[in-house]
């Protein structure tokens, strides 16, 4: 039936281009009425009719005008001469003479008659002598005797020509000579030339006729094609071009129109590709992709969109877009605030799947417009969220249990990671083992609170299983990946549950990998669907999580227990240390009191001697005792300086800002007795200020201070710098003598305690000085350095932080 | 030591005897060693003080006019010493000079705040030692008047 009926049609298609075709053939040689070809062929037809007819019209009308004036001539000059001739005849009254003259003439061609006539109206002669004598009785016969005696055109038609001439003597009018000629030979004569001047005419119609046809056909024929070009465009032909050679305009307009045709298919070509780009990538498109009207209507989709609706696009065209959504209020107002508002981006939305299944989207629409900048309509397309969610699902478990797991044991970390991953599953059992590193045996660590509450009444936690023994759930194990098992009724090597049991419909169970051993596994069950790749990266996500978790929480628990050690260790050696402090602190005490008593003694006793014996001693002797209390002194000297520079290191700071200048001028006052005598020129600079403990800072300038002038003493130009400066977040301060200066090798020792680079005859002191400037400097936070050369002079600088 | 009528005027508390000597020698040099006890611990200060143990039958009315006191005695400290010679109606006005080998600050500082009249240290050369001792015992003999 149906073979048939296409068939029929096929049969009617052709038969319809036949037809078509044959018109085509028809109208190319008999031109349509109204066509260019039939005006040409009008045109050309009529105007050489229309020329030619009047062009011999005008030549018959010539001739004949140029025949009836040469007759008309010929016959007055008859007339003339027969007057001339029957003058005399007339005066004489002799008839027969006349007739004479008149019948001369009867051999004249064309003389239609000849007479003469009395004024009276007698035919005094006659060509036709039968009327001679007769009066003439016709109208126009009847006129001319009363007419002027002159010429006279009595007739003058096509017939013949009647001339009348008066015979004069004397001015008197003594009769009229008449002549006629016929005009029949004129007549035939015209008529044979209307005759071929027709045939003239039909030959150049006919001609014309041929050439019209000619150039018709012609022109004809190339503009036709050009038609046909044309109409095979309209049908859809777009290759199609006009052929036509030659350079003429019909040639040139052929030329510019398959110019034009290239340039159309160029732009049409162009125009499609766009087109095909812009509908593949609508199509390309993951997301769902949607044109709106005003209305609300689907006007477009992708086929992101068909799949996420389960509908097909051309189910989808024409119907409300807000229907294929959870909620279509609010996707109403989606498109709305886009017609309204402007772009909307990020809309939350959920469509619905013709199976009932819904996908979690976020909605981007703005309007788009035709060239004229009028709203055609909204494009809103969707992002599916769903796998986002799930992350953002996922990641909210991880933050959870990692936060959890800080206030939480393992064992309720654990049950909280089972937790989540029935959340995320949708499961309703959860179980986590370790798995020994002998990889031969399992422990059961715990189960999800559901689990443990509502499946499992059966007793297991910390129970240990073999796994060459266990059942189908540590295939995972057996396998070293995840297992799903969605028929769990159906597996063949699955063992019996033990006594309450849940009974297991599905499973997933995933290891934790360290290395290329399993450290631990974690199962869900009873999924109400299918579980799938998707839970099986979640699951194994947690687990790695869990087991990470556990390792760090083991880790930690190590290093809380190692900082308690750390922590015990310290505080027992911070009290030996305070202990030794103490220790330290009570024999520099003693020191201070029982060194110095019996050096005291010494020193007393021996001046005693010298005192009451001293007639008893001799020179020597006194200088014996003396050199004993000298070195007494020296002794008590060293004693104090130990327990100065020991009290430096104790002394706790108070920082407070102080003018250095000042202080250096304090110092300088305090040792004016000791520069008494002594030329020194001192020059102190400008001084920044500094933040110090002011006691301390006043033992440093004074050490620096005494020291210079100690050091310049053999000098007779001796000069003092103190100077200072900002450098960075340091304030640097130095004082600079001419002195003995030092030796720069033995820099380093300068500050060591009783550290002396001058002989003990040379300069005084014990060394301590400088010792007490570097701890007092250095337990400001700064550091002291030196420069110098021996015989030159030294400059000892040290900095102090500023504070920020 | 004593001169025969009891009067004391100077009690030298001091557990080093050649300290004590070369105070003792320093003094008599001023001619300020007369009517001078010394004692050799803290106790024996207390005792001697207050009239009890082996000075039980002295006159608590004979006060002396000024004590040269040590720090670091045996049995009772100097300070303790210090504490109880100013905490008591009777012996709170005695000037007291700390005559110590000790410069700790936290000494200084505590015999001031229990009342001491003078804190000396003893200087390790025995000319100003000697010198120190003598000023001492002049101004607080000859030159100060206490309440009567």
């Amino acid at each position: 039936m149906k073979t048939e009926r296409s068939g029929v049609s096929e049969k009617a298609n052709a038969s319809d281009s036949g037809r078509y075709a044959e018109t085509k053939k028809l109208s190319s040689r008999i031109p349509a009425q109204g066509s260019f070809r039939w005006q040409i062929i009008l045109v050309f037809v009529v105007g050489f009719f229309v020329l030619i007819a009047a062009f011999t019209a005008y030549q018959v009308r010539t001739e004949s005008a140029y025949l009836y004036r040469d007759s008309t001539d010929e016959t007055i000059t008859l007339a003339e001469s027969i007057a001339a001739s029957s003058r005399s005849w007339v005066l004489a009254n002799d008839v027969a003479g006349l007739q004479e003259v008149v019948h001369s003439l009867q051999g004249h061609t064309g003389l239609y008659y000849a007479m003469v006539i009395s004024p009276s109206g007698r035919v005094l002669a006659h060509s036709d002598a039968t009327k001679v004598g007769q009066f003439v009785s016709d109208d126009q016969s009847l006129a001319l005797i009363k007419a002027p005696p002159r010429n006279q055109i009595m007739i003058d038609d096509a017939s013949r020509i009647d001339i009348a001439v008066p015979i004069l003597v004397e001015n008197r009018l003594i009769g009229w000579a008449r002549a006629a000629q016929g005009r029949k030979e004129i007549v035939g004569y015209l008529h044979n030339m209307m005759l071929s001047s027709a045939l003239f005419v039909l030959m150049a119609v006919a001609l014309s006729l041929l050439a019209a046809l000619y150039i018709a056909n012609r022109l004809g024929y190339r503009i036709g094609h050009l038609v046909q070009v044309a109409e095979a465009i309209q049908a859809g032909n777009y290759a199609a071009r006009a052929n036509i050679s030659g350079a003429d305009e019909i040639a040139r307009l052929a030329n510019s129109f398959n110019h034009m045709l290239d340039v159309l298919a160029r732009d049409e070509a162009q125009l499609r590709a766009a087109s095909l780009y812009t509908r593949s990538l609508i199509e390309a498109s993951l997301d769902p992709l949607v044109t709106i009207s005003a209305a609300g209507k689907i006007t477009d989709v992708n086929q992101a969109t068909e799949q996420v609706t389960g509908s097909s696009r051309a189910e989808l065209i024409g119907t409300d877009f807000s229907s294929y959504f959870t909620e279509p209020e609010q996707a109403r107002a989606g498109y709305l605030q886009a017609f309204q508002k402007g772009p909307v981006t990020d809309y939350p939305l959920a469509l619905r799947h013709r199976d009932g299944h819904v996908t979690d989207v976020l909605y981007n629409a703005s309007v788009y417009r035709n060239a004229a900048g009028e709203v055609l309509g909204v494009f809103a397309a969707a992002r599916d969220v769903t796998e986002r969610k799930m992350n953002e699902a996922v990641n909210a478990s991880r933050l959870h249990l990692v936060r959890f797991s800080l206030t939480h044991t393992l064992d309720e970390l654990l049950e909280e990671t089972l937790n989540e991953a029935e959340k995320l599953t949708g499961s309703v059992i959860g179980f986590f083992h370790f798995v020994e590193d002998d990889q031969i045996s399992l422990t059961l660590q715990n189960w999800s609170t559901r689990t443990k509450a509502v499946f499992c009444k059966a007793e297991g936690m910390g129970l240990h299983y073999r796994i060459d023994e266990a059942g189908v759930w540590v295939d995972c194990v057996r396998q070293g990946k995840a297992v799903i098992h969605n028929d769990y009724a159906s597996l063949p090597n699955r063992k019996g549950m033990p006594e309450g049991h849940a009974t297991v419909i599905r499973e997933l169970v995933v290891p934790v990998f360290r290395g290329t051993k399993i450290s631990a596994i974690l199962g869900v069950g009873n999924k109400p669907a299918n579980y799938n790749e998707e839970d099986v990266s979640t699951v194994s996500m947690l687990a790695d999580l869990a087991f990470e978790i556990a390792e760090r929480k083991k880790a930690e628990d190590k290093i809380i227990e190692l900082n308690l050690d750390l922590e015990r260790r310290v505080t027992e050696r911070t009290a030996q240390l305070a202990d030794a402090n103490k220790e330290l602190e009570a024999f520099s005490y003693s020191v201070s009191h029982d060194l110095r008593t019996p050096l005291r003694a010494i020193d007393g006793f021996s001046l005693m001697l010298l005192e009451d014996y001293a007639d008893q001693l001799d020179d020597e002797g006194k200088r014996l005792l003396n050199v004993v209390r000298n070195n007494t002194s020296r002794m008590a000297h060293l004693i104090d300086d130990i327990l100065h520079f020991s009290r430096v290191g104790r002394i706790e700071i108070s920082f407070v800002e102080t003018d250095m200048e000042q202080m250096v001028r304090d110092v300088l006052d305090e040792l004016a007795p000791i520069i008494a005598g002594r030329k020194i020129q001192i020059n102190l600079s400008v001084l920044p200020k500094a933040l110090c403990d002011r006691a301390m800072m006043h033992q440093v300038i004074e050490n620096l201070l005494s020291n210079a002038i100690k050091f310049t003493g053999k000098k007779d130009d001796a000069r003092i710098d103190i100077g200072g400066r900002i450098e960075g977040n340091q304030a640097i301060y130095y004082v600079k003598d001419n002195g003995a200066g030092f030796d720069m090798q033995y820099a380093n020792k300068l500050f060591g305690v009783f550290q002396r680079l001058h002989g003990i005859d040379e300069f005084e002191g014990t060394g301590i000085g400088l010792a007490i400037v570097k701890r007092i400097i250095n337990r400001h936070g700064g550091t002291v350095w030196a420069e110098g050369e021996v015989g030159k002079g030294a400059t000892i600088y040290f900095s102090i932080p500023i504070p920020s | 030591m004593n001169d025969n009528n009891g009067i004391v005027e100077i009690l030298l508390v001091e557990d080093n005897p050649t300290d004590a000597e070369l105070a003792m020698r320093s003094l008599k040099k001023s001619n300020l060693s007369n009517n001078l006890v010394w004692v050799k611990d803290g106790a024996q200060a207390l005792d001697f003080l207050f009239c009890r143990g082996a000075y039980a039958g002295r006159d608590t009315k004979n006060i002396p006019r000024v004590i040269l006191l040590d720090l670091r005695l045996p049995k009772v400290d100097g300070l303790e010493v210090l504490r109880a010679i100013k905490s008591d109606e009777r012996t709170k006005f005695i000037p007291v000079v700390v005559l110590t080998s000790s410069k700790e600050d936290r000494d200084i500082t505590e015999s001031y705040q229990l009342g001491v009249n003078s804190y000396i240290s003893k200087p390790v050369e025995f000319d100003a030692f000697s010198k120190a001792v003598a000023e001492l015992g002049m101004y607080w003999l000859l030159l100060n008047r206490p309440p009567v």
